[in-house]
């Protein structure tokens, strides 16, 4: 299997955010296009966090000059109309209906989070219905210990804990989510990340502290995941996705090695 | 006319947004009488495969789509599940026949270095011979999310073959499967989507 780079979108009421230490929220941009650009740079995948409270946009809010839709699921339908790689979505997930739904509008995987806390079966009633491919649960933690309510509500759980109650559950991957490094760019959690990869066998998507490139090459080097993710660094520099697999591929890291169109 | 089968517990919305992307003309097949209005089937799905014969058997499909392939010869695209579905039986649903158009088993992906289970992600694929849009060059990505792979009793079908020996992709005359999801990956994933809607009865 080739190691896979994934950007990451995180929406707040229809419009792409920049997130800081999990709070620090600026607009940054359109989802619309954005995932148009990515699928067109061939990306390896796509993940798509929308954190918006509730499933109706708040749109109080007129000064984008754009045509916003007015809820996660309408514009979820909108945006994987041009994707023609794997696309993610979370945010919000709350029942089985919820992922139905998701999955109807064209995300091909879900993430699950808070949902799979606060309902112990959600998981479990989710795996039977729609298999465990179609499931990622997303783990944000900080300093080993497991937080829910995006990043508000420390758990009884560490890491690895509640890692292996997932895979037991019968989760498909696992999206590790070094909160503290949020925004931060000072490199993954290599140690937390490498604990997980050795103890689990389902794929690791390392999430959370990407600054340049080289932070790429070394948390595969060192930690060895299934996949990498990051956000802010896709959206603020020019080309960013091609020069980060360029520099995976010059490291001799196994990457897809298609390169879309500019 | 295409048909996509729609099993109703899959996403079927990736496979037609990639149709609409191309501009082929299909529609969603539920029941048996609209099978006969198609000159071609997709079939694609996802679940375990107990549960896609039990959805078919539910629809009426099960019988009406083994009379349009294997007497009317209406060429199919079987992916991921739906190309399991067209072989014999798998470990994922002991006791349970499938379409049988094929003949071979679905088995369980053995475990190995080069990948974890579900094995998610692109991997490395080799033509064996042609494959729709498949010609010449002998190496592409593809992306896979699967547990379970087949096993044709004529290995002559297999197409392609990814990673140690898995089979990718099959051709038996007019029946076509994939494992990969060609709505999936990218360019060259399209390309065989839009490479099965041109192919003509009896011109495969």
């Amino acid at each position: 299997m080739r190691k896979r780079l994934i950007p990451c979108i995180f929406l707040k009421e229809g419009m792409i955010v920049r997130s800081e230490d999990f709070k620090t929220h600026q607009v940054i941009g359109n989802p619309i296009n954005q995932v148009k650009r990515f699928s067109d740079w061939a990306v390896d995948e796509i993940i798509y966090i929308d954190m918006s409270k509730g499933n109706n946009y708040d749109s109080r809010r007129d000064d984008h000059q754009i045509k916003i839709s007015s809820n996660k699921f309408d514009l979820l339908e909108e945006i994987s109309k041009n994707v023609f790689v794997p696309l993610s979505f979370g945010g919000g997930v709350r029942t089985v209906n919820d992922i139905s739904a998701i999955l109807q509008k064209g995300a091909d995987k879900v993430i699950l989070n808070t949902g799979m806390y606060e309902d112990r079966s959600l998981l479990k009633q989710a795996r039977n219905i729609f298999g465990s491919q179609a499931l990622v649960a997303c783990v944000d933690y900080k300093n080993d210990f497991v937080y829910f309510k995006h990043g508000k509500v420390k758990s009884e759980f560490t890491v690895i804990e509640w890692c292996m109650v997932l895979e037991e559950e019968g989760i498909g991957e696992v999206l590790l989510n070094d909160i503290s490094r949020d925004g931060k760019g000072c490199g993954y959690d290599i140690s937390t990340i490498k604990k997980v990869v050795n103890e689990l066998s389902v794929p690791i998507i390392a999430l959370g502290g990407a600054g340049d490139y080289y932070d790429f090459n070394e948390c595969f080097e060192e930690a060895d995941p299934a996949a990498v993710a990051a956000g802010n660094i896709f959206h603020f520099k020019e080309h960013s996705y091609y020069h980060a697999k360029k520099s995976l591929e010059n490291d001799n890291i196994d990457i897809r090695k298609e390169y879309g169109i500019f | 006319m295409i048909g996509v089968i729609n099993l109703g517990n899959s996403n079927i919305t990736s496979l037609t947004n990639s149709l609409d992307y191309l501009n082929i003309k299909y529609i969603i097949i539920e029941e048996a009488n609209k099978l006969e209005q198609v000159d071609k089937i997709i079939f694609p799905g996802v679940g375990t495969f107990g549960n896609g014969i039990d959805r078919l058997k539910k629809l009426s499909l099960f019988e009406p789509i083994i009379k349009e392939v294997s007497e009317n010869k209406k060429p199919i695209l079987g992916i991921c599940l739906g190309m399991q579905l067209l072989f014999e039986s798998s470990d994922e649903s002991k006791g349970v026949k499938g379409l049988s158009l094929l003949k071979g088993q679905v088995i369980n992906l053995p475990k190995s270095i080069n990948f974890s289970i579900p094995r998610i992600g692109w991997a490395e694929s080799t033509l064996k011979f042609d494959f729709l849009s498949l010609k010449e060059k002998d190496k592409f990505d593809f992306y896979y999310i699967h547990s379970l792979y087949v096993k044709p009793n004529n290995t002559d079908i297999i197409s392609i073959e990814t990673d140690i020996g898995i089979t990718a992709a099959v051709k038996s005359g007019h029946i076509y499967g994939c494992q990969f999801h060609p709505e999936k990956s990218h360019i060259m994933g399209l390309n065989i989507l839009k490479s099965f809607s041109e192919i003509t009865k009896g011109n495969d």
